[in-house]
């Protein structure tokens, strides 16, 4: 055998021994790097911190930021999606990029891509990005810009768009699906496979931080929303629904697999899951990682989410436990998110209509 | 790969790589799992990336490391299978001529 793709060194052997013995590594981190963002999205679930302004007690420096994906490496980490805010308002970010791509850790953005200029695209390739999310929220000046609230920022984003996709860089638009633009979703897809990106439509909008209930105002109605489904061909497939199983349901990987990092260092399940887990200027990551509020994350078992468990909606769920802190719901970290109780049931009807109809 | 027709491969979009221990390891863009090259896997990895076609990756393995060309055909053949399989590498349209 003169090659190979199977670990038989090192890296890879490494990640695959810790896994083995139970261990739970951070194989995915998202590193939320400023709360500074140039445009104003109406539905941003950071708008209290974000809009230009950096963080209060101030963001991590260049040197801390890098102490911490040296960290990340050791932990076991192979991939971190940079975020904001808008990662690139950060001015040290490529010197950041640099440091992650020579440490041998692969990254991502996430992005609104209006800052995405020719020489910022050459760079991106050169760094070797492995892929670019960016956000999207209509297919026309009018409806994205009605969203962002900055004139000009669609022309910018779709430059960008063009500018990466020209380099052979991989993209895709995130939507997040509102009033304003459920209407939108195939043209915005359209778009898309013009200009050779894929979408993702996310029509679970989280409330800004601390406003439990402000996203009530622009959340998509029951009608549009079982359109959506039915336009979207979300309804699984019954036969992968009778074989999945309900910790694919009701468990997430965040804790476990994932975690985020805000720009003041906080660690965090994940960035809609802002549950305070350490402080990285104060704690070493691993510190954080084998401590007892991750411990507490980890040891939650379906037993312990009783009522969703025992629902009959439960395999058309994808419980969030983000959701369920962000509305800040009576039934707390074990009871269920009205949020995606309500995208289950639109779920279920339509597929029990649709059987209905089969049946005729 | 679909046949013996493809003459060179390029890295997939998103497939990108990092040199960690001395070992190159592929991210895939498919599922966002690593893996890493054994062997001379890491030095077939190189050539693609230098545009080389799969009959002059085959050459070179042989003079480097001493392989006989039939071991080395069915081995790089196979491992170029399996890369395009795992979405970490796609064949060259015919009409480019240059890698990106």
């Amino acid at each position: 055998m003169v090659t190979g793709t199977r670990a038989t060194r090192n890296y890879a052997v490494r990640q695959a021994e810790r896994r083995r013995a139970g261990e739970a590594i951070p194989g995915v981190v998202t590193m939320e790097v400023t709360y500074r963002c140039n445009l104003k999205c109406l539905h941003c679930y950071l708008g209290p911190y974000t809009y230009g302004k950096e963080a209060p007690g101030g963001e991590l420096s260049t040197s801390e930021v890098t102490g911490i994906l040296d960290q990340l490496f050791k932990a076991g980490t192979f991939m971190v999606d940079f975020t904001g805010g808008e990662v690139l308002c950060r001015p040290d970010i490529f010197e950041i990029f640099e440091y992650t791509r020579k440490i041998g850790l692969f990254f991502g953005i996430k992005t609104n891509a209006t800052l995405i200029t020719e020489p910022v695209a050459d760079r991106l390739k050169e760094l070797g990005i492995a892929g670019v999310h960016v956000s999207l929220y209509g297919a026309t000046p009018a409806s994205h810009e009605f969203v962002t609230r900055v004139a000009g920022s669609y022309e910018k984003t779709i430059r960008a768009v063009k500018l990466l996709r020209e380099r052979r860089i991989r993209a895709r638009f995130n939507t997040t699906i509102m009033k304003c633009n459920v209407k939108e979703h195939q043209k915005i897809e359209d778009l898309g496979k013009t200009l050779g990106v894929k979408n993702n439509f996310d029509p679970f909008l989280l409330s800004k931080v601390d406003q439990p209930g402000s996203a009530a105002d622009i959340r998509i109605n029951d009608e549009d929303l079982k359109n959506l489904i039915i336009e979207r061909e979300w309804v699984p497939d019954d036969e992968l629904v009778a074989k999945s199983r309900l910790e694919s349901h009701l468990l997430c990987v965040a804790g476990k697999r994932r975690c985020a990092i805000s720009p003041l260092g906080e660690v965090f399940p994940c960035t809609s899951w802002r549950i305070f887990l350490g402080d990285l200027r104060r704690q070493s990551f691993t510190d954080i990682w084998q401590g007892e509020a991750v411990r507490r994350i980890r040891s939650i078992t379906v037993e312990d989410l009783p009522t969703c468990a025992r629902c009959e909606m439960v395999k058309y769920c994808a419980r969030c436990p983000g959701m369920i802190q962000m509305e800040n719901e009576n039934g707390g970290i074990s009871g269920p998110s009205s949020v995606n109780c309500r995208i289950a049931r639109a779920i279920k009807e339509v597929r029990d209509a649709n059987g209905k109809e089969n049946l005729c | 790969m679909g046949g013996s027709n493809i003459i060179k491969v390029r890295p997939c979009e998103g497939a990108v790589w990092r040199v960690i221990d001395d070992e190159v390891v592929v991210l895939s863009p498919e599922d966002v799992s690593i893996h890493a090259l054994t062997g001379c896997g890491d030095r077939v990895w190189s050539l693609i990336l230098q545009g080389t076609t799969i009959p002059e990756i085959i050459q070179t393995i042989c003079a480097e490391y001493e392989v006989e060309t039939a071991m080395a055909t069915k081995d790089i053949t196979e491992f170029i299978h399996k890369l395009t399989a795992m979405k970490l590498v796609e064949p060259v349209p015919a009409c480019e001529g240059v890698l990106s």
